[in-house]
């Protein structure tokens, strides 16, 4: 029985690219950072207090889980999170939102067609 | 300096976050190239620290947990509701801040301006006219000019000259008194002066029964004021009772035979009031040469007066 993920939207814009983000790999902070920086070409900035405090909201609902530190790492410091499969689940629901967002969007925005007299 | 500083707002965050990220968080900062980027990173963390305390309740609250030990019959022997111990550098941290706080507080008190609060008292000394002295505050002035009365003054030095020079002082006295109630005579409404007031004034009041309404305010008498109002008094009352005067404790008794003896709290010149009652008063009266003579008593709505027989 699949769960009922609709608490969870609309997602801020902040969740949904650190979902995002990690939806193709396993990242450290600096990382996510990096990679919401560059999904959005440079016009969505996440500063690490976001970050974080999306990240301990995230893994409080299981939508991301923390792996640790890995051992090949350059920064000791620095720990991996991973996206969850409910984490993914709730990013193809809001995914699917959006297109219907965007699917009505376009139909609102498309040139009115000249009516006959 | 920025990294110290961008440290020190780590350390502020609720405890569970800074566990848990603060290291994260600064690992990023030293990653970060370039001032601006770093100042920014300051900033961010600055806005976290708000939205943790204020906003992100939820996660740093500890939450109540229970403990329940049980003992020998199997009841809990106590509760423990909070398991968040403080930091040893919270603690210190508290003490210098409040050490510093109470400091300050206290160097304020000290070094704090006075400003007098004016109650307006009751002079008792000066017998020829009915005045209320209002205290002012004259610290530039040395204690023999700053607001000291003529009659106070006239008063002052009749403890320490002659006879002869006694005399002459009742008449400067008199005379000060006089000038005095005419000069300054104001309106009662005048009688809330301003702090930057630095005069001694004085407004004179109707010797009336309103006086009476107010509450008496004690102040001090001298000892030779005291005995020379001491003495036995036979009243014009039916009964022709007698009246005694005594000195207790640096403190005017009254004496009626079968009757309670009651303490007379000076108002002002010769009168004094009953202190179980302010209703009740008695006003000692004195010849020109200052001597008192008799008495007048009003006492449980009847006014009767009563000579001097012995002192």
């Amino acid at each position: 029985m699949k769960e009922d993920l609709s608490s969870f939207l609309p997602l801020s814009s902040a969740t949904l690219h650190i979902l995002l983000s990690l939806a193709g790999d396993d990242l450290h902070g600096y990382g996510i950072m990096r990679e919401v920086s560059r999904q959005s070409q440079g016009q969505y900035k996440l500063g690490p207090g976001t970050l974080y405090d999306n990240l301990q909201k995230l893994i409080e609902e299981r939508l991301i889980q923390e792996l640790g530190q890995r051992a090949r790492d350059d920064d000791p410091r620095r720990r991996y999170y991973r996206l969850t499969s409910r984490g993914r689940d709730v990013l193809a629901a809001e995914v699917a939102r959006l297109e219907g967002v965007v699917r009505e969007c376009k139909l609102r925005l498309q040139p009115a067609k000249p009516r006959r007299a | 300096m920025l990294r110290l500083f961008y440290r020190w707002l780590l350390r502020f965050h609720p405890t569970r976050f800074r566990e848990r990220f603060a290291e994260e968080m600064l690992s990023i900062f030293d990653h970060v190239e370039g001032r601006t980027a770093a100042a920014e990173l300051v900033a961010d963390a600055f806005i976290s620290l708000v939205r943790q305390w204020t906003m992100r309740s939820e996660y740093w609250e500890e939450k109540a947990t229970v403990s329940v030990p049980a003992g020998a019959c199997g009841l809990p022997v106590f509760y423990t509701l909070e398991s968040y111990k403080p930091r040893k550098s919270a603690l210190i941290e508290g003490a210098v801040l409040t050490w510093i706080v109470c400091s300050a507080l206290f160097l304020a008190i000290r070094h704090g301006k006075v400003h007098s609060v004016y109650l307006p008292s009751l002079s008792f000394e000066s017998a020829a006219s009915s005045e209320v002295q209002l205290p002012t505050s004259t610290p530039n002035l040395p204690p023999t000019q700053a607001s000291v009365h003529p009659s106070t003054q006239a008063i002052m030095e009749s403890r320490t000259n002659s006879p002869e020079a006694n005399r002459q002082l009742l008449r400067r006295r008199r005379s000060s008194e006089a000038n005095s109630s005419a000069e300054v005579s104001e309106p009662k409404k005048q009688a809330r002066l301003t702090a930057s007031d630095k005069l001694h004034r004085t407004i004179t009041i109707p010797r009336t029964i309103e006086s009476l309404r107010q509450p008496v305010i004690p102040s001090r008498i001298s000892t030779e004021s005291l005995f020379s109002y001491v003495g036995v008094y036979l009243t014009d009352a039916p009964d022709k009772f007698i009246v005694l005067i005594t000195a207790e404790d640096g403190q005017l008794m009254l004496e009626i035979p079968r009757e309670q003896k009651s303490l007379l709290v000076p108002v002002y010149g010769t009168r004094f009031a009953f202190s179980e009652t302010q209703n009740n008063w008695i006003e000692f009266i004195k010849r020109d040469d200052g001597a008192v003579y008799g008495l007048r008593m009003y006492r449980n709505g009847s006014e009767l007066t009563g000579r001097r027989k012995t002192n």
